[in-house]
């Protein structure tokens, strides 16, 4: 947690001091705390975390985030997440259990819940695998196997 | 409070006074000033010495070291720009679309809906029931 003093040499912490102001030593802080909350020229609350993750709420419910690493995530009112990593793949996650991920090269896996899973690769090439082990093939050019 | 001013000027539309970057309502009439889209509104050095940047339309933008720009717009447009120029977003309804190098292009719409066009024009999609799709002509427009 923040501490109010610098544990080295007892001076008092202000909230949004990095360093103390006597000695210069780094103060931890809790990353979940609210470090400044400011709201933007159309009325919408910022909150910047003190580990540097960015909010935005929205009147009809959502919220993005800008994360400390650069990553983003989205959160629906209806419970819909979408994420653009890190490592530049993305995903939605729906309500119902369905998952969506876009790799860094394209290849795209959708997930039912009880049902397929199926992937598109990087040339088209899509690929259902069902449950039962089955498997479906639709080649770039079109054909189908079994 | 005075009425509300279109745009950011140099001068306050109501009386001449003249206007700071800064300033919310004119120092003379107290007309309200709104932000120009185009100029940053403030620049606020985060707790990882990031700067993020607020422009006049709210839009909300952090740069990072390897060159991404985050950035959440005023209507909720959540983007991300890749050093290399490519872009991945999500867009109010929750569709999300991502670019390739080889010009692909592969969306996600907001009931779950997956494309993926080529630059040949085949498209390849997965329906919200699983149903799967192939085509080879050019889309009209984005699906």
């Amino acid at each position: 947690m923040r501490p109010t003093e610098c544990p080295e040499c007892g001076e008092m912490i202000e909230a949004t001091d990095l360093n103390c102001n006597n000695c210069g030593k780094f103060i931890a802080s809790d990353p979940d705390e609210v470090s400044q909350t400011i709201q933007l020229p159309n009325g919408n609350d910022l909150t910047i975390y003190n580990d540097a993750t960015t909010t935005v709420r929205f009147p009809d419910g959502r919220t993005a985030w800008i994360n400390n690493s650069g990553s983003t995530y989205v959160q629906f009112p209806d419970r819909r997440e979408a994420w653009i990593y890190d490592d530049e793949s993305t995903s939605v996650e729906f309500p119902d259990g369905r998952s969506v991920l876009v790799m860094k090269d394209g290849t795209t896996r959708v997930k039912f819940p009880d049902g397929p899973t199926v992937w598109i690769s990087e040339d088209g090439t899509t690929n259902a695998k069902f449950p039962d082990t089955s498997e479906v093939f639709i080649y770039k050019d079109g054909t189908t196997s079994f | 409070m005075g009425e509300k001013v279109t745009m950011r000027t140099a001068e306050c539309l109501a009386c001449g006074e003249m206007i700071e970057p800064g300033d919310e309502t004119c120092n003379y009439c107290e007309t309200i000033i709104e932000a120009d889209p185009y100029e940053i509104w403030q620049v606020i050095k985060l707790p990882n010495g990031n700067d993020l940047t607020i422009y006049g339309d709210a839009l909300t933008q952090v740069e990072f070291p390897d060159g991404r720009e985050a950035s959440i717009h005023g209507n909720g447009l959540t983007m991300v720009e890749f050093r290399d120029g490519r872009e991945a977003s999500i867009d109010w309804t929750g569709t999300m679309t991502f670019e390739f190098r080889d010009g692909r292009t592969a969306w996600i719409h907001g009931n779950g809906t997956t494309s993926v066009s080529f630059p040949d024009g085949r498209r390849v999609w997965i329906s919200k029931d699983g149903t799967t799709g192939f085509s080879e002509s050019p889309p009209l427009s984005s699906p």
